[in-house]
Parts: C-alpha cells; structure tokens; sequence
C-alpha cells in the first residue's frame, strides 16, 4: 500500500481505511439505474414506446422552446416519446447481452474445461481451433447469417454465441490447467469421482470468480456491439426500440433534432460505464492474488 | 511394538509390487522416480516406507493408484498385484471403482488436499456416493458416523463447515475419515503426520493403528520420520533412488539395520539426551535420477564402498527371515 499525497491507494486505486478498493460509488449508481429501468419499464414508461402521435413530431425536450412537460426527452419523426422508447430499448439491450454472454459463456466454459483437464491432443485441437476461430471478422459472419436468417435479435445472439466462445475458453482452460494439478482433484480420484465429475462438481466451482468477472466486464461491451450492430441495420429491426436502432434512425435528422441521437448515446454510455466501473471493483474484491498484497 | 491383533497369515497377499517403474518424461531427459521396485504387503499389516526426499516413496504409492501425474510420468513397467488382479491393467473405469473403496489413499497435506469451495460433509458424502450407496442409511447419516468414528466433535454441526474453518488436525481426521470409509483393504498413508504438530500427530497414529486393529486393513506408511515407522509399523522398507535397499521386521531394522544407507539413516536421528553439538548427516547429495550412476547407487556416500559396487547393482539378498538387503557386502563369495 502506498500513500500518495496522504490518500491510501492500491494499484492506483483510492482505498478505504482497511485497504479494500472503494466500492465505484457512480459505476454502481449507474448500474441500479439501468437494472432498475428495465424491471420497471413498464411502470415508469409515460407512454407507448410504439404508439407515435403524428400531431406531435419532432417535438424537443422539456426544458427547450416548444418542449411539453408531457414528453420530458421529445419525440421522434413519428412523434413517439423518445423517453418510453429508451426506457423499454434497456429491455432489448439487457437480454441481448444476457443472451449472448449467456450463450457463449457456457459453450466456452464447457470447451475450457474439457480442453485443460484432457490435456494432450484435445487440448491442442481444442485451442488450434479457437486461433482459427477468433481470426475469423465476426462482423462478416454476422452479414452472412443476417442475410440467411433475416436480421434480428435472434441474429446478434446466434453470431455472438458461435462468435465469442474462444476467448472465454482460453481463460478456463487456464484456470483449469492449474487446477487440474492441485490435491483436492487428487483427492477427488482418490474418493472415485469421475471425469466429469471432477471437472462440473471440483473444478468448476474454482473457476465461478473468473467467470463473474469476465461476465461483468464483458457485458458493457456487448452493449456497444449490439449497439452497433442494430446501427448497422444488421440487429432488431424497425420498429424496436433499440438503442443501436434509435440511433441509427436519429442520424438523418441531427441537424435539427439533436435529442434523438444525443439521448440513446448517453443511455449506452450509463450503461457500459457501469458495467465497466463495477466489474473491475468485482475483480479487485474476487481476484486471490490481489487479497495476497 | 508389533501389532498382536492383527491376523498373521503371510499367505495372503494384500498387495505385491514387482519390478515396478515410473519414469516422467521431461525436456531434460527422463527421470527414473521408481527404477524396479519389489514388495509385498500381507493382510492387516502396518508397513513403513522411508525415504528421504524425492527417493520415490510418493511415486511409487501413486503408481499402485494409478495417479500419476500425467502426461509427464508413466509408468513404464511391472506389476501391481492387488488380491491377485493386477492394477496396471485394469481399465481407468474399473480403478475409479477401486479407489476410495478398496484401495484409499492419505494425503500428505490435508488443507491443500480440500475443496476449500465445497462443505466437507460433500466432500466426504462422494465416497459414499460412488461405492455401495444405499448401504447404511442415508449418505447424512453415514458420514456423521464416520466423523465420530475419527473423533471429530460435533460431527453433525461440522459437517456443513468449510475446510478452511477446520484446523489442520481436523482436517487430516477428515482426510483419514474418507480413506477408511468403506473399509478398504490397502490403506496408503502419503506422510500423514508431515503437517501436523506432535501432538495431533500422536492422535492421528493411534487412531491409524486403531482403524488398522479393527478392520483388519493394511496400511502403507510413507514417511521420513524413523519414531513414526517404530511406533505403528510391524515391517520397514527403506528406499533410495527410487529402489528398495532393505526391508526388515521393525524391531530388527531398529536392533540390526543392516544395509549402509539404513545405518546411517538411524544413526541421523537425535538422540533424547544426548547434546551433540552437530547432528549426523549422509555426506553428499542422492544420485540424480535422470542419470544414475550404474552401480550402487548409494556408493558415491556409503562409508564402505567396495570397487565392485561402482560397477554393478547389487542382487537383493536374504540374511534373515523377512529381512532383504541390495547391498554387495552380504553377498557370499
């Protein structure tokens, strides 16, 4: 621990008086905002994200010149309350990531276990392949499903799910590598546990800390891809809320009506930046090598 | 010191180990752990296996469970009689049936040897679990009694504790608990007191030669320290360099050790009383065994070397009942 000009910090990090990272006050602000937004979106939604009033275009938020408290953030070309649209577009958002981490992190736990504790030519072929696969531009296999299946929440997830496996099987296969030769596996056989048994009942749980972090951290940028994918007309479809979607819609009209790029932005923003701040604090507090210091 | 009890019929073999080798196969070149090793052991028999560090004790009870560690070691020839089956052949199903049943296994390090994840009624309920479940109400049940059975107070209450909120001690009586839960027939002890203090370490002795007496199970008693070998064992095998020099009934390895190495392993140990003001120490290092030398390969340290040993290994030699020296100063001519 050093002291630095009288702050106690750790890994550049300010501490609290028992040396433990502060909790990121703000990354977990921003968090219970978004969780608490999509559970209660249709509690909190003024109208709905769909329903447009022709009457009312275009019009700006509250606090600009021809601004109605009623829409508090305007509306859209077609007059729908850009605030609901938000506030339901976090739904999309949360099980698209949900989904995909979801998806690929049990493929590439599975993969990762299997490939460090057979050892040997699975292994090899195990991670040969995941070289091959990590080299492969997910946004082109993206195209190509999108065009196969149609683009659709569905797409992102079934890209990102075939997409993202290597990364998280390389990781617990790691783990697995260390933890495979530690005595308790020893004792497991000594007791008659089996492969699999080991590898799902003893080995696994070892690697759980791993797994929430890389989950946590890998959420907000999900969040972006998604994001981007949807903006790239290859995502949900018009006329979802999604925030990647809303922005994409919002472009040809920033010019005159900045709200409907600028808020979607700021939405994803709060949203990464809390998964962001919040799964390095998780890290610092779940990684043994750090409690060693 | 020898153990009256237990039933003497030296015409069942519990276990017979022949020729057995294990090598692990690294960058440097190979490393012979356990070069042609022979042994026997007999039903209810407490047999010690001493060594120093690195002689191949651990290896060779590892090779008898299959559990080398792998891919690096193997082993590469011999055989392991267990009731007359030999183990090396039998297929890694049929092992994973054996072991915690039949043949179980001590750890040397009971903290490190836990899941510190899972509870220890877990850990221990698996060896239930995979052998005769069903048996002897439920899984609960069993291992509650179990627990009592290695004396580990409040059983019921401990049971959904982790490892780490045990003490050491504690924790190799839950280690014990699950060698002898099904009553095996081979019990091997991998320095079963190394971890613990001196007087955990008289407890867990007593209760090893308690569950000996009781079951009728025979244990193998990896271990460096000689008190331990004098307390509970009835035979002793003395290893070097991955090879058996001697083996001898307790009381006459203590009265008349016989192979150079044996003499001064005893004489290494201090003597209650006595102040030396250095303790005796084997001059030199153990061979090493990726490159042994062809001979004895004890000569290079031994005291009464002779030009033959330099040359070739000696032959295994009977000078008394039950006691087998490899050493060329008992060989006749």
């Amino acid at each position: 621990m050093l002291y630095i000009g009288g702050q106690r910090k750790k890994n550049g990090q300010p501490t609290d008086k028992r040396g433990r990272v502060r909790p990121p006050y703000f990354g977990l602000f921003c968090l219970a905002l978004f969780f608490f937004v999509v559970i209660f979106a249709e509690l909190i939604a003024p109208f709905d994200p769909y329903e447009g009033n022709l009457q009312n275009t275009t019009l700006p938020p509250c606090w600009q010149e021809d601004g109605t408290t009623e829409h508090l953030l305007g509306t859209d070309m077609l007059g729908r309350d850009v605030l609901s649209r938000l506030i339901h577009g976090s739904r999309i958002s949360f099980l698209i990531s949900v989904g995909c981490i979801g998806f690929y992190g049990t493929i590439g736990i599975i993969v990762g276990l299997i490939s460090g504790f057979r050892g040997g030519r699975t292994d090899m072929f195990i991670m040969r392949l995941a070289d091959f696969w990590m080299s492969l531009p997910a946004i082109i296999v993206l195209f190509i499903l999108a065009s196969v299946h149609g683009p659709s929440a569905q797409t992102i997830i079934l890209t990102f799910g075939i997409m993202g496996w290597p990364n998280w099987a390389r990781i617990v296969r790691g783990e697995t590598l260390s933890l495979k030769e530690r005595d308790f596996v020893r004792l497991a056989r000594v007791a008659g546990c089996g492969n699999l048994r080991i590898m799902f009942s003893h080995i696994l749980p070892n690697v759980i800390n791993t797994i929430i972090i890389l989950a946590t951290i890998e959420m907000g940028g999900i969040i972006v891809l998604t994001a981007t994918m949807s903006f790239l007309g290859l995502g949900t479809q018009p006329p979802s809320c999604d925030w990647g979607l809303m922005l994409a819609e919002g472009r040809q009209y920033i010019t005159y009506a900045w709200w409907l790029v600028t808020f979607p932005g700021v939405a994803i923003v709060i949203a990464v930046l809390g998964f962001n701040l919040t799964g390095d604090w998780i890290r610092e507090l779940l990684d043994p090598k750090q409690k060693l210091q | 010191m020898t153990n009256k009890k237990a039933p003497k019929n030296h015409s069942e073999k519990v276990l017979a180990v022949t020729d057995l080798k294990t090598s692990f196969f690294t960058k440097k070149g190979v490393v012979r752990a356990v070069d042609g090793v022979n042994f026997t052991v007999d039903r209810g028999e407490i047999v010690g296996l001493v060594g120093e560090s690195g002689c191949g004790k651990s290896i060779t009870s590892l090779s008898i469970m299959r559990l080398v560690p792998q891919p690096a070691g193997k082993i590469v020839a011999g055989e392991v009689l267990f009731k007359g089956e030999d183990l090396l052949q039998k297929s890694d199903e049929e092992m994973r049936r054996l072991r915690g049943d039949r043949i179980s296994m001590i750890m040397q390090d009971p903290m490190v040897s836990m899941n510190q994840l899972l509870t220890v009624g877990y850990q221990l309920g698996e060896v239930f679990k995979y052998h005769h479940p069903g048996n002897g109400g439920s899984l609960r049940e069993r291992c509650v009694r179990l627990l009592e059975k290695v004396k580990v107070p409040s059983p019921e209450r401990r049971l959904d504790d982790y490892p780490f909120q045990f003490s050491g001690g504690m924790c190799q009586r839950v280690l014990i608990g699950m060698g002898i839960a099904n009553n095996p027939d081979l019990l091997i002890a991998d320095e079963p007191t190394t971890a613990l203090d001196v007087t955990i370490q008289a407890q867990i002795l007593k209760l090893m030669k308690d569950i000996q007496r009781d079951s009728g199970t025979s244990i193998i008693l990896i271990t460096h320290d000689l008190a331990v070998v004098a307390q509970i064992c009835t035979r002793v095998l003395v290893m070097y360099a991955g090879r058996i020099v001697e083996q001898a009934p307790v009381l006459t390895f203590y009265k008349n050790p016989s192979h150079p190495y044996s003499v001064s392993l005893i004489r290494s140990v201090p003597v209650l009383g006595h102040r030396a003001d250095r303790l005796f120490s084997i001059g030199g290092q153990p061979p090493n065994l990726s490159n042994p030398p062809p001979g004895c390969r004890f000569a290079p340290r031994c005291n009464k070397v002779m030009p033959i040993c330099w040359e070739k290994y000696p032959p295994e030699i009977s000078i008394a009942e039950n006691h087998q020296i490899s050493c060329w100063l008992y060989a006749q001519d």
